[in-house]
């Protein structure tokens, strides 16, 4: 009960004072409330549990392509297996049906063709439509792509084939761009195919315009292998081609179009921005010892959620044309392309071709044919082998790659894999086929790993 | 008019010499004697024989009943006139004497002046009362409820000041001291033999009404009466051991032989049902005896039902046209009034008892000690406080006091500030409540649940005292959770305030000024809200934050003086502590803790007063008991694996948030007040250590804050894996316990400075400035925690969950466990979880048993084949396991969405949102893994519990016995 003291006078007392204050019951009285803030300040924050938890590779299991309908005279579907490896695949369009495949196995069929390969082979199918100066890859039904270029007039028009490899239903979602922004389609809204269907879609019809188009096309429901025919029809001149147009997955600030072929031609450069806002795209030219801005080249605007077209048939003719194998373009916001060239009556795609990391490979339709690689990042090397029909080794070859430097590799015609490994870099791969005319195979990774996500039970 | 005492004796001794001398010395002298003495084996006979004469006394065995006795005593006297009794001569009395009943010396003179004032009246019965008091009333008349009970309209130990003197008619009057006309008592056949020794003289009062007779009560005339065989005092071969027994059998059989035939199917089942009803009315408190003595009785009478039905017959001749019976029974209401005075007995004595450690204490070491009191402020006006609280129907005396005013304000906006909690509310911890109180019921009575893909985890323990509360609420589920969330923080309140005041007494005979406690409960009911744990729907630390001053008030007990009120203090404790263990099972293992400090403590302090095992064996028995109550759920849960889910708390993951800042300022996230109030109450718990006075009692706060800390830093230490995720134990208790003692120091801290503000003068400037502003800064805490409280809208409850599945999903999945819904949220960059829906969906209580739940490897297996490689078979695998929908909630990943839609078993469903996408799978629905289940060990372990609940609630009941035996 006693009280605190009143401060007393003299430095005796006071030290008297204070160790009388600093009894054992005072020690405690201090140190036991330190203890407790020490022994609180060891309790961390709760770190946050991760929520991203990526997926582990796994070989894949089961891989279908989709072959578009056959164009004139490209009724041949080359399949063939990346690794050599042989076994039965199964085609589930146009018909239910086993195919031996040993080697390359070229198979003659006009309508869609859906292969199916499961456990080995699944990790290396490939499949090519192929003749006459078309040729397409038969790709993997993909969520998400765009067809940059698109002409919905009589001398330019564009086709959208659909095909639903599967029993049940899909739904596609086309986004169609134009100059002036998205164009409304209703036909092409919430597009259902049935089950083991192909649907077609004449953009001439659905929406008639003379302006260039690009259409995102977004499978909401189901699988659906997608192409889109090109055909220019110079009415006058009586020249009239077709070729397919590949797709490019998404769009990017930073884009190799390889493929000009060595013909001089009318050539179109097609840009499409999906953003927000306006994107600048500055234009250079590829070639094998350089990438440079050609000296009139400006830089092209394109408008938010717009197409543009540039003419580029004046710039890249003559001496400034000569050696180039591609373009590059460098976007200030992702943005899709395409380089459509109509060169001596043939029409040919260049398209924004997908970054590769570490290998790709192609069923090479018959023919001569080149490789081009560009746009390696850093120092590296691709190896390419080319193999026959029967699977024995024809080409190979160890390239160094160089950033701004482009490579253009003639392979042999009796060629019908070819297996390309990237090391070290990045790079833009694709297959320049013909003559006669040319064609032009945009090459992608090859999906040899199936994902599995890391799956586990919910919190809440 | 002659009148001859009948004396009936058995072993009375103790009080025969001043039976016979009472006898003597009436006023108006009895006209002849008669006695029986029923093989006493004192000196009863011998004593009777020599006051009334050898020839008057005759000798029965110990076997004879009341009835029988005085009937041989009746056989013996000369036959009664025969002539009518209209000639007057129908004036032969006997005035019954118990060898316990002492007579007044002017008993029979008023008893006899009372037959010429009222001649109708055949029975006359004095006014009882207590022998040896003389002073206290026992009967004056009596009547018998609806319920069998012996009804005398006197209060207990009511002392006779004339307020019962008015003569009237009444049912029946006791056999002591009855005066009855023999020709009636002869024509009524005397009293039944079935009622051998208590009873008799309300079934003979009911049959004399029922056959036209009037009994009546003369209050002038006074009996003192031992009442030796009611009281025990007196054992005979008649009464046994159990005289509750033979008390309880003798009114059942009155009622059912004595009830009209119309109302008697009714009382049979009413009797039969009031008396179970009695039974654990009498095990509540703890009379086991009596309850035994109550079914017995009970078991007794209904055994033989033809005793009733002979009875009935013979009362059936005898029944007169102008029966006054009925008007003399008791009011219908009766029973109930007393019913509801036991019931408020208890409840009073059960809010009594704690606060009166401090007291005891005080008295017991006054009695030891006897030191002059040193009074700071008077008793009297803390006891007036106290008075006021627990007897608050004084309004005036209510609205008066500003304390009282203030706390009732508190209540009010504590109320309003909870608002969002009227109605459902859900969202943070806290899970949508089913639909059902049976849905909370069978969740605690199965052994394996249909959630996911079946699990044996069991149900929270907080899932028992939910499921009871909906079913008192009429099966609302939702009126559980608002009554706790707008309850907890008034009652946790309430809970501190009685703490303060006990802790107060307990430190210091001095009283805390009541202001203080006031400060002390506001400050710390609002912790719940204050911390953020009511924002969160954390209703775990809500619930645990109302329990546990009511826990540590229950647990003061342990300090009792009194080995039974120890006692009693453990059962309190184990109910609360298991109480609380049931929302954060932290609690429990906080209280083995703490007393194992205590007793390891007091083992080095004073090993002499552990030597007691009425002193180490409360506590010790009282956290033993906690896994008992909980045994449904700790067992399964230690032998399923799930022993992580003791270091959790209720309500759903990812649990609290709490920091180092959290725990000084008693913040569990971000959804609390402003952190500043928490600094000014830890700064206020620091500076409660200066002053010297109260230093001993804040270390020990401060001790317990530091056993509190180290388990707060241990626990934060540690990572629980549960299959969803990896989470750290609740820390949520470990704030509020924090959050307790300081308000505790702070409040015991504060004696010397609020002096400092009171006696001014005598202390410097710049310490009453000091104390003046910690005084200011104090009352910040809680008018700044409660104003936050009521304009903050920033929690995060919501009225209802937002649907994930499609509405014709949910109504599909009610119709059985096999239609689950498979939820697959994420995509494959970032991961995948899922989730299975069954039934109305994940309801509050099943949240904790799936965040414990093993993985279904297999299942987990076919989910990982289904958004990776998806075949029929995995869809045959999914029906297997009953699953019939699987929904991918926006946005779908489109590459798990394209395998989906490509495999074959699974059919395109549709979703109202397009981005959702659904998928039915279009195989044969199995239930076989999921079903419910009940095994018998659960079984056993409900039965254990559902005892041990029942046990411990009884032992924990306050003592009634005393008062009622007073």
């Amino acid at each position: 009960m006693s009280e605190t003291p009143e401060p007393t006078p003299g430095r005796r007392s006071a030290a008297r004072s204070l160790s009388r204050r600093l009894g054992p019951i005072e020690l405690v009285a201090i140190v036991v409330p330190l203890l407790t803030v020490a022994a609180l300040a060891l309790v961390r924050p709760v770190d946050d549990a991760t929520t991203v938890h990526p997926p582990t590779d796994v070989a894949l299991e089961r891989t279908t392509l989709v072959c578009p309908t056959a164009l004139a005279g490209a009724k041949t579907v080359s399949l063939a297996d990346a690794d050599g490896a042989s076994g039965d695949v199964t085609t589930r369009l146009p018909d239910e049906d086993t195919i031996a495949l040993d080697g390359t196995k070229r198979v003659g069929k006009s309508a869609a063709v859906a292969v199916q390969a499961t456990e080995d082979l699944a990790s290396g199918l490939l499949g090519t439509r192929y003749g006459d100066g078309v040729a397409t890859s038969c790709r993997a039904p993909q969520p998400d792509q765009w067809f940059t270029g698109v002409g919905a007039a009589p001398e330019h028009s564009s086709t959208l084939e659909v095909t639903n490899p599967d029993g049940g239903p899909a739904v596609a979602d086309v986004t169609v761009l134009g100059p002036d922004g998205p164009v409304d389609v209703p036909a092409l809204r919430g597009v259902t195919v049935p089950g083991g269907r192909t649907l077609r879609f004449d953009l001439a019809e659905v929406v008639p315009t003379r302006d260039e188009l690009a259409l995102q096309v977004h499978v909401s429901r189901g699988r659906l292998g997608v192409d889109v025919v090109d055909q220019v029809d110079e009415l006058g001149r009586g020249a009239r081609s077709e070729d397919w147009l590949p797709s490019q997955a998404e769009a990017g600030t930073a884009a190799y179009l390889l493929g000009l072929g060595g013909k001089p031609g009318d050539r179109t450069l097609v840009l499409a921005n999906p953003g927000d806002s306006e994107a600048r795209v500055q234009v250079k030219v590829v070639t094998k010892e350089s990438e440079f801005a050609l000296a009139d080249a400006e830089e092209v605007r394109v408008s938010p959620g717009s197409t543009e077209a540039v003419d580029l048939t004046d710039l890249l003719e003559g001496r400034a044309g000569r050696g180039v194998i591609g373009l590059r373009l460098d976007a200030t916001l992702p943005v899709t392309a395409t380089l459509r060239t109509l060169a001596g009556g043939d029409l040919s795609h260049a398209v924004a071709g997908a970054p590769l990391a570490s290998r790709t490979a192609l069923a090479l339709p018959g023919g001569p044919s080149r490789l081009l690689i560009a746009g390696a990042d850093n120092a590296g090397v691709a190896t390419y082998v080319v193999t026959d029909a029967q699977g024995d080794q024809v080409a190979d070859e160890r390239v160094e790659l160089t950033p701004g430097e482009a490579a253009r590799i003639k392979l042999p015609s009796k060629g019908a894999v070819l297996d390309l490994t990237i090391q070290r870099t990045g790079a833009v791969a694709s297959v320049e086929v013909g003559p006669p005319g040319l064609a032009v195979l945009p090459l992608s990774e090859l999906v040899v790993d199936g994902r599995v996500p890391d799956v586990r039970p919910a919190l809440r | 008019m002659t009148v001859t005492a009948l004396l009936v004796s058995h072993d009375g001794e103790r009080w025969l010499p001043a039976v016979l001398a009472g006898v003597a010395a009436q006023n108006r002298p009895v006209d002849a004697v008669v006695a029986v003495d029923t093989g006493s084996r004192d000196e009863s006979r011998t004593l009777v024989e020599a006051a009334w004469g050898a020839e008057n006394v005759h000798a029965l065995d110990g076997s004879t009943t009341f009835p029988q006795a005085v009937r041989a005593a009746l056989a013996t006297l000369p036959p009664t006139s025969t002539e009518a009794p209209e000639a007057g001569l129908d004036d032969e009395w006997i005035w019954l004497l118990h060898d316990d009943a002492n007579p007044d010396p002017d008993a029979l003179l008023a008893l006899t002046l009372a037959i010429e004032e009222y001649p109708d009246a055949d029975v006359l019965g004095p006014k009882l009362r207590e022998w040896p008091s003389l002073r206290r009333l026992l009967e004056v008349g009596l009547t018998i409820t609806g319920t069998g009970h012996r009804e005398t309209g006197l209060e207990r130990g009511e002392y006779d000041q004339g307020q019962h003197d008015e003569p009237r008619q009444v049912l029946a009057v006791n056999t002591a001291g009855m005066l009855v006309r023999r020709r009636v008592l002869e024509e009524l056949g005397g009293f039944d033999d079935e009622l051998p020794m208590f009873g008799n003289d309300i079934d003979f009062g009911w049959r004399a009404a029922q056959a036209g007779r009037t009994t009546m009560v003369i209050p002038q005339a006074v009996v003192f009466h031992a009442e030796a065989a009611h009281r025990g005092v007196r054992r005979t071969p008649l009464t046994g051991r159990h005289t509750h027994f033979q008390e309880r059998r003798a009114a059942l059989f009155t009622m059912l032989v004595n009830a009209s035939g119309r109302a008697l199917p009714w009382q049979v089942v009413r009797l039969f049902l009031g008396s179970l009803l009695r039974v654990l009315g009498f095990l509540v408190v703890r009379s086991v005896g009596e309850a035994l003595d109550e079914l017995a009785a009970v078991l007794s009478v209904y055994s033989r039902p033809r005793a009733v039905l002979a009875g009935r017959r013979a009362r059936a001749g005898r029944r007169g046209e102008a029966s006054s019976a009925r008007s003399l029974l008791a009011p219908a209401w009766l029973p109930y009034r007393h019913g509801l005075d036991f019931l408020t007995d208890l409840a009073t004595a059960a809010t009594n008892q704690a606060s009166d450690v401090a007291e005891r204490r005080r008295a017991a070491k006054l009695a030891d000690a006897a030191p002059p009191p040193t009074s700071g402020r008077s008793r009297a006006s803390v006891d007036e406080e106290e008075e006021l609280l627990q007897d608050s129907g004084i309004v005036a005396r209510f609205a008066t006091n500003p304390v009282a005013m203030v706390l009732l304000l508190f209540v009010v906006l504590a109320v309003v500030a909870a608002r969002p909690a009227f109605g459902t509310i859900t969202g943070g911890a806290l899970s949508q409540v089913p639909a059902d109180a049976a849905d909370w019921w069978r969740l605690h009575v199965e052994s394996r649940h249909p959630l996911g893909t079946g699990t044996d985890v069991p149900a929270p323990a907080y899932v028992l005292p939910f499921a009871a509360l909906a079913t008192i609420l009429g099966g609302s589920t939702g009126a559980v959770i608002s009554s706790l969330m707008l309850l907890a923080i008034p009652f946790g309140a309430w809970g501190a305030w009685r703490l303060l005041r006990v802790v107060g007494h307990l430190v210091d005979t001095r009283d805390l000024p009541r202001w203080l406690h006031v400060w002390g409960a506001v400050t710390y009911g609002l912790v719940p809200a204050t911390s953020g744990a009511w924002g969160e729907g954390r209703f775990g630390t809500v619930a645990v934050a109302a329990l546990l001053p009511w826990t540590a008030l229950a647990a003061l007990g342990f300090a009792d003086p009194e080995r039974d009120r120890r006692w009693r203090a453990a059962w309190r404790t184990a109910l609360l502590v298991a109480l609380g263990a049931a929302f954060v099972p932290g609690v429990w293992l906080f209280a083995l803790l703490v007393a194992a400090i205590v007793l390891g403590a007091a083992a080095f302090v004073a090993p002499r007063v552990l030597r007691d095992r009425d002193v180490w064996g409360p506590p010790v028995a009282g956290l033993l008991a906690v896994p008992v109550l909980l045994a449904p759920w700790l067992l399964p849960l230690v032998t399923t694996g799930s022993a992580p889910g003791l270091l959790l708390e209720a309500g759903r993951l990812p649990g609290d948030r709490v920091d180092f800042l959290g725990l000084v300022t008693g913040r569990l996230g971000d959804l609390g007040a402003p952190w500043w109030l928490g600094v000014l109450l830890a700064v206020l718990a620091v500076l409660a250590l200066v002053p010297r006075s109260t230093r001993v009692p804040v270390i020990v706060c401060w001790l317990v804050a530091l056993a509190a800390a180290i388990v707060a830093a241990v626990l934060g230490l540690v990572r629980l894996s549960l299959p969803a995720t990896e989470t750290r134990p609740s820390l949520g208790l470990f704030v509020v316990i924090l959050q307790g003692v300081a308000v505790i120091a702070t409040v015991l801290g504060a004696e010397a400075y609020l002096r400092r503000l009171h006696d001014g003068a005598a202390h410097p400037l710049w310490q009453r400035a000091v104390a003046a502003l910690l005084a200011v800064g104090a009352a910040v805490v809680p008018l700044g925690g409660l104003g936050w409280w009521l304009v903050n809208q920033d929690d995060a409850l919501t009225r209802t969950e937002q649907a994930v599945v499609p509405a014709y999903m949910e109504q599909s999945s009610q119709l059985g466990v096999e239609h689950g819904v498979l939820v697959i949220r994420g995509s494959v960059d970032d991961g995948v979880d899922y989730r299975v829906r069954r039934g109305d969906g994940i309801t509050l209580g099943e949240d904790e048993i799936l965040s414990l739940a093993d993985v279904d490897r297999d299942f987990d297996a076919a989910v990982r084949a289904l958004v990776s490689a998806p075949t029929s078979a995995v869809a045959k695998t999914l029906g297997d396991a009953g699953i019939e929908y699987v929904v991918l909630p926006s946005p779908a990943d489109g590459t798990v969405a394209a395998g989906l839609d490509a495999t074959a078993g699974l059919v395109q469903a549709s979703a109202e949102d397009r981005s959702t996408r659904a998928w039915k799978v279009d195989r044969p629905l199995e239930a076989a893994g999921v079903e419910s289940r009940t095994s018998a060990l659960r079984v056993v372990l409900l039965v254990v519990q559902g005892l041990a609940i029942l046990v411990v609630l009884v032992l924990a009941a306050p003592t009634l016995r005393k008062a009622r035996d007073e």
